[in-house]
């Protein structure tokens, strides 16, 4: 297993490890609630080093990204970072990308459930990256103000799924705009050698917000209550990009890519279910089936509690029929209305309400 | 408690004339099939920006007869919290 960089800073930090595809995790200081709280009211700096990280020659990269990846990789501009996914063969997919094009490279960042996605992707790679850089995540309405405080007033001009090139300490740090939890969040990509004294110089300005630390589980529910794919939930559990909803990250008028047959033939002959948010006043469990009378017509994929809204909230692959808000659900058939199909995001995002304002 | 087809019908045809809507209007390359309900319309999903604000709001206002708010950015997270503030809005004038 592909252990953290920064093992030793957050082990002292009472850190609880874990894995997610072959590489080691924080999934939380002990305090999931306490930290999904930071994310949602101040900021938190959660380790994403878990991800796949390729650089890319800039010509050569795009053209073989763009016969793998679902987006238009032809189309990505200077500074600029699409958000995407690597399907299989059969059409499921295997890793979400965020590819940014920075200086005469290409980066592609990957979630990836799947050894073959990091194989795929490392064989057009120029380096692979994943075990010699640190992938550091701030997010929370104030995560801007941690982020001015360690690259300046600069990176207040950084639009969403935009990057720039920073220097730390003499070496090169890539600064993303593209949190995924509806709050404001950046993501630094850092070489391992200045990992320790760019944690540190963040971790200061996170104390001048009161923020704090946060594992991955506090950042799945945020993920969740924020409408953002989660490809270590829904996208294993459902797997069909078109099923999930995204349809957006994909190009569907380029030529191909990697699983584009199957993923448009399925296309082509209409979807059965579709992901919807759920609501539920028991606790569910994943695979649950979920009826209308004595009908089944979904199934849960995802559950989570939400701290911030005191309730269950999951996501459910329902009949395309009724896969729309306002549905009432029982997880037994015959049984009363216990579930309710709902909108997403499931929050209104405290950073849409504040904005960057001092 | 059976399903309200009523209301879903209802909720289904508002949606799918917003979808048809604002790929006109914003040139959006999908069909209106390609766009989950609950795709966020600012930022990731459809990744319009605050110059389509503006032509979301107008379109809203001329095809549904519903009154934007000056801060209605929390109706316009994703589609369907869009469609239900339209509904919402709609559902009052019928009461007043």
């Amino acid at each position: 297993m592909r252990e953290l960089t920064l093992r030793s800073r957050w082990a002292a930090r009472g850190a609880k490890f874990g894995s997610l595809c072959g590489a080691e995790c924080v999934e939380s200081f002990g305090d999931v609630a306490g930290e999904l709280f930071a994310i949602r009211n101040t900021a938190a700096l959660c380790d994403f080093s878990f991800s796949g990280v390729f650089e890319f020659d800039e010509a050569d990269g795009a053209e073989f990204l763009d016969s793998k990846l679902a987006a238009n990789i032809l189309k990505l501009r200077y500074g600029k970072v699409i958000d995407t996914f690597l399907a299989n063969r059969a059409g499921r997919i295997v890793a979400e990308v965020f590819v940014g094009n920075a200086d005469d490279k290409i980066v592609a960042v990957s979630e990836q459930i799947d050894g073959s996605a990091a194989l795929e992707l490392a064989a057009g790679a120029s380096a692979d990256l994943s075990g010699s850089r640190v992938l550091l995540s701030v997010d929370g309405p104030l995560a801007w103000k941690v982020v001015r405080e360690v690259f300046g007033s600069d990176i207040l001009n950084l639009s969403f799924l935009s990057m720039e090139k920073y220097d730390f300490e003499g070496a090169c740090v890539f600064l993303m705009r593209n949190g995924r939890t509806g709050e404001f969040g950046y993501q630094f990509l850092a070489p391992s050698e200045v990992a320790d004294s760019l944690c540190e110089k963040i971790e200061a300005a996170l104390g001048g917000v009161g923020g704090r630390v946060c594992g991955f589980g506090a950042h799945e529910i945020a993920r969740m209550e924020g409408n953002f794919f989660n490809v270590y939930k829904e996208g294993v559990r459902a797997g069909c990009p078109l099923e999930l909803g995204l349809q957006w990250m994909a190009d569907f008028e380029k030529e191909s890519f990697s699983g584009s047959e199957a993923i448009l033939s399925k296309r082509e002959s209409g979807l059965k279910r579709r992901l919807t948010g759920i609501m539920s006043s028991g606790k569910l469990e994943v695979g649950c089936a979920l009826f209308d009378g004595a009908r089944e017509v979904g199934v849960a994929v995802a559950v989570s509690e939400s701290p911030s809204l005191k309730t269950n909230i999951g996501l459910a692959l329902i009949d395309a029929q009724i896969a729309m808000p306002g549905v009432g659900l029982s997880p037994l058939p015959g049984a009363p209305v216990s579930v309710s199909t709902v909108s997403r995001p499931f929050i209104v995002a405290e950073s849409l309400k504040r904005g960057m304002e001092d | 408690m059976p399903i309200d087809t009523i209301r879903l019908q209802k909720r289904r045809e508002i949606c799918l004339k917003l979808k048809e809507r604002l790929i006109s209007s914003l040139d959006i390359p999908y069909k209106p099939d390609d766009i989950s309900d609950d795709i966020p319309l600012i930022g990731s999903g459809l990744g319009l920006d605050s110059l389509d604000i503006l032509e979301i709001v107008l379109c809203v206002e001329n095809n549904f007869s519903v009154k934007m708010p000056q801060n209605g950015m929390h109706a316009l997270r994703s589609l369907n919290t869009l469609v239900d503030y339209i509904i919402q809005q709609q559902d009052k004038q019928c009461a007043n």
